[in-house]
């Protein structure tokens, strides 16, 4: 032990305080960077050299001062994990409540103007026909109203396609943003690989990795593993998105619903079970369709039951009823081009006026059971195979198939009924699943994230250290001066 | 460094902002129902609600509708009961025009033809009466839009004295044996017409047809038959339009009846639609205080936490 390695070891102080203190610094300009995990000067004393041939027993030796052994990250990979989780559960849920938002916005009940209070409109019509059956205003009405009817229909079932060709293109979109991430992950993974650990330089790609991951975690489910070398996996299902520095890409399968993500590696089809990609599968799989197809039941109900009734009734001319209504389904139901033309073709009565008698024929007991119909939930349907096509006329009732169906009001209130009670139960589940992610991203905060009061306190100690060290070199310094002058004098 | 009770100004923002979110999305759901004042503005508010509020609005615009079948009914009712009365009025003057002639002397033989001609201008009154109309529409013809006894060329000839006289082919009923009914509730429908047919008879022995022939005997001074086959046909004419203005009468007062129990039943389900869609105001204004109350205490709390720090204190 010599008084020049004293100075050495106040030196050592000197640079550990200020590698600490640097630390602090950094964490602090970080304390609100995304993603940025803690750091923590790791410090150890360094031992004191034997030196050869002394015998150092005599006089124990006091060590030869400190050095940094690292910079630890404070990381937690089991929060990590459970905030990726949770984060995928959320982008799902938030994904199914902008689906069907959108899904209940084209059904705007109670109101005077949603297709509910059309078809009541509709049927009303009907009632009011029985009482004037000749009357050419009554019947241009009922034309008129059911037209609005159809044309609603039509609409309501274009919008949800509309919707459903949306969400596919934004699904396009996220799976580009999920590639492009999965790219950026793999090549941090690699440029990992050339850094050692616990480096500055090392532990800022990993948050930058670990940042990306979590970007992705809210569109695709995603477990993480972490390798020896500090590099990490990506899986989702069964399959690895990033394995080290390699990684694939997922794209939509081309035909659906239903829709399914498609492996690039082995073209395997795959169903993401959370994210938004999970949450959007659902809409364009399940949810739009099943309304759609809802839809289609109340228009088919109405073509059915309406024309069912009209084909046993006779119009203003004596002749046996045209169909009321053409189409398959919501997307193309319309008024009979023909009874639109010429109202007097709606057939209202029971049965024509006697043959010789010149008078109008005021009966109107077809048209008044029509208007009763919504007083029953089940209601007697004719099925032509193939819909209800333009120029069908009474003939075309032998093709077709008698059977019973949910009354249209009925049906259109169960669907609307429906979508209310899904959206309700995802608004909810997503209430709920914003305070889980907000309290595990919270906990995840509070175990990596940056505190400043403890910062400070850091500060103030390796400040103070490094005053402490510096007074030990310049009290050194003067020992070694006075020896000096000892010496020279 | 895995100190639960650790808290870092990141984490402490996370969940600050989260609960303020919480409070201001309650804030405008609430702010929703004032302005709306509707408790329900999407279905996801309350599905089952949702559910009852559009079967009921359904039920309710059958129900305005039943209610407007209803008044059309009483209208027909109306104006079926004003003409029959006329027409007993009317009847009840040939009878004394029968009595009269049959009662009178040879010498009375001008006076009869008198009678005999007031006797076919009361035909004349009856058969406008027959085709009296409500609403453009003929009341006594049924299912039938036509006059039940068209007079002209065309119908045959209604002169009695005429030698092509036929009162089957001049008083034959055009309109339909099917009378015109209203549906009044549910599945229920009821008559509010009565046929010529039932109260004026067709062809020969159609109620003119008994007048011509009174008119006839009267003015031949043929008393025997006006105190006999004359008279008895007269009061069975007279009883049948009495039993019509009967029948029109138990039709409109089954029709109130009705109209009552359904503007009771419309009563009901409006209150009802009300008590599910309408947003109390006084409630929704409370809570609204309440919620903005807690949204600015949150605020407040959340700007005197996020403040302090030790760099502060440091100098």
């Amino acid at each position: 032990m010599s008084d020049f390695s004293d100075l050495t070891v106040g030196l050592s102080g000197l640079e550990a305080q200020q590698t600490a203190m640097d630390t602090v610094g950094q964490n602090v300009a970080n304390a609100s960077t995304p993603g940025y995990v803690d750091e923590e000067v790791q410090l150890g004393s360094v031992g004191a050299v034997q030196h050869m041939g002394f015998d150092d027993s005599a006089s124990p030796l006091p060590g030869d001062g400190v050095e940094v052994e690292g910079i630890e990250r404070l990381s937690n990979q089991y929060l990590q994990q459970q905030s990726y989780t949770e984060q995928a559960n959320q982008g799902t849920l938030t994904a199914q409540q902008a689906g069907l938002q959108s899904v209940q916005g084209n059904f705007p009940e109670p109101s005077t103007t949603g297709i509910s209070s059309q078809l009541t409109q509709f049927w009303q019509d009907w009632s009011t026909l029985a009482n004037n059956p000749s009357d050419e205003a009554t019947r241009a009405t009922l034309v008129q109203d059911a037209g609005s009817l159809t044309s609603s229909l039509n609409q309501t079932s274009t919008a949800l396609t509309t919707l459903s060709q949306q969400t596919v293109q934004s699904m396009t979109s996220t799976l580009g943003q999920v590639n492009q991430d999965a790219a950026q992950i793999a090549s941090l993974n690699e440029q990992m690989l050339g850094t050692s650990a616990n480096s500055s330089s090392g532990d800022s790609l990993a948050d930058q990795r670990d940042q990306l991951i979590s970007q992705l975690s809210t569109q695709l489910g995603v477990n993480v593993t972490y390798n020896a070398d500090g590099t990490a996996n990506v899986y989702s299902g069964s399959e690895a998105l990033v394995s080290g520095a390699n990684s694939q890409t997922l794209s939509l399968s081309t035909s659906g619903p239903p829709y399914s993500l498609v492996w690039s590696q082995d073209h395997t089809s795959f169903q993401p079970s959370s994210g938004t990609l999970a949450g959007d599968l659902s809409v364009v799989n399940q949810y739009v369709p099943g309304y759609q197809q809802n839809l289609d039941q109340v228009a088919q109900s109405l073509m059915g039951s309406v024309n069912n009734l009209v084909s046993t009734g006779y119009d203003l001319n004596g002749n046996q009823g045209t169909p009321f209504f053409l189409g398959t389904g919501a997307s193309d139901i319309a008024v009979n081009p023909a009874v639109a033309a010429d109202p007097s073709l709606i057939a209202a009565a029971s049965a024509p006026v006697a043959s010789g008698s010149s008078a109008t024929n005021e009966d109107g007991t077809i048209a008044a059971d029509i208007g009763e119909l919504p007083n029953s939930q089940t209601v007697t349907l004719d099925v032509p195979s193939g819909g209800w096509s333009a120029g069908a006329s009474a003939s075309s009732w032998s093709g077709a198939t008698t059977t019973t169906g949910t009354e249209a009001d009925t049906a259109y209130n169960e669907l609307v009924t429906g979508i209310g009670q899904a959206t309700s139960t995802v608004n909810n589940s997503l209430t709920n699943q914003q305070t889980v992610t907000t309290n595990v991203n919270s906990a995840l905060q509070s175990a990596t994230g940056v505190n400043t009061d403890q910062e400070m306190t850091n500060m103030v100690m390796y400040q103070n250290a490094y005053d402490a060290s510096a007074k030990f070199i310049s009290t050194v310094d003067d020992v070694l001066q006075t020896l000096v002058t000892m010496v020279n004098s | 460094m895995s100190d639960v009770s650790r808290v870092t100004q990141q984490s402490a923002t996370i969940l600050m902002v989260a609960d303020l979110q919480s409070g201001l999305s309650q804030l405008t759901q609430l702010q929703e129902e004032a302005a709306t004042g509707k408790q329900i503005n999407q279905p996801s508010d309350n599905p089952a609600g949702t559910s009852e509020v559009l079967s009921l609005n359904a039920q309710l615009g059958r129900f305005q509708q039943y209610t407007s079948n209803i008044s059309d009914g009483q209208s027909w009712l109306g104006t079926a009961g004003t003409a029959l009365g006329s027409v007993i009025t009317n009847l009840n003057q040939v009878q004394t025009d029968v009595l009269s002639g049959a009662n009178a002397t040879a010498a009375a033989t001008g006076s009869n033809q008198a009678l005999s001609q007031d006797v076919l201008t009361i035909k004349g009154e009856l058969l406008s009466l027959a085709s009296s109309t409500y609403n453009n529409r003929p009341i006594f013809s049924g299912t039938y839009g036509t006059s039940p006894y068209p007079q002209g060329t065309a119908s045959g000839v209604s002169d009695p004295t005429s030698s092509s006289y036929d009162a089957d082919v001049a008083y034959a009923y055009a309109g339909s044996s099917t009378a015109v009914s209203r549906v009044v509730s549910p599945g229920q429908s009821v008559n509010v017409s009565i046929t010529g047919q039932q109260v004026f008879g067709s062809g020969s022995s159609s109620v003119f047809a008994l007048l011509d022939t009174i008119s006839q005997d009267l003015a031949n001074g043929n008393t025997s038959s006006l105190s006999g086959s004359d008279l008895s046909q007269l009061k069975t004419a007279i009883n049948t339009a009495t039993q019509a203005q009967g029948t029109v009468g138990a039709l409109g007062a089954s029709l109130a009846t009705d109209a009552s129990a359904v503007s009771d039943h419309v009563a009901a389900m409006q209150d009802q639609v009300s008590t599910l869609t309408d947003a109390s105001e006084d409630q929704v204004a409370a809570q609204l205080d309440l919620e903005e109350t807690s949204y600015q205490a949150a605020l407040e709390t959340t700007a005197k936490i996020i403040q302090p720090s030790l760099v502060q204190f440091l100098s």
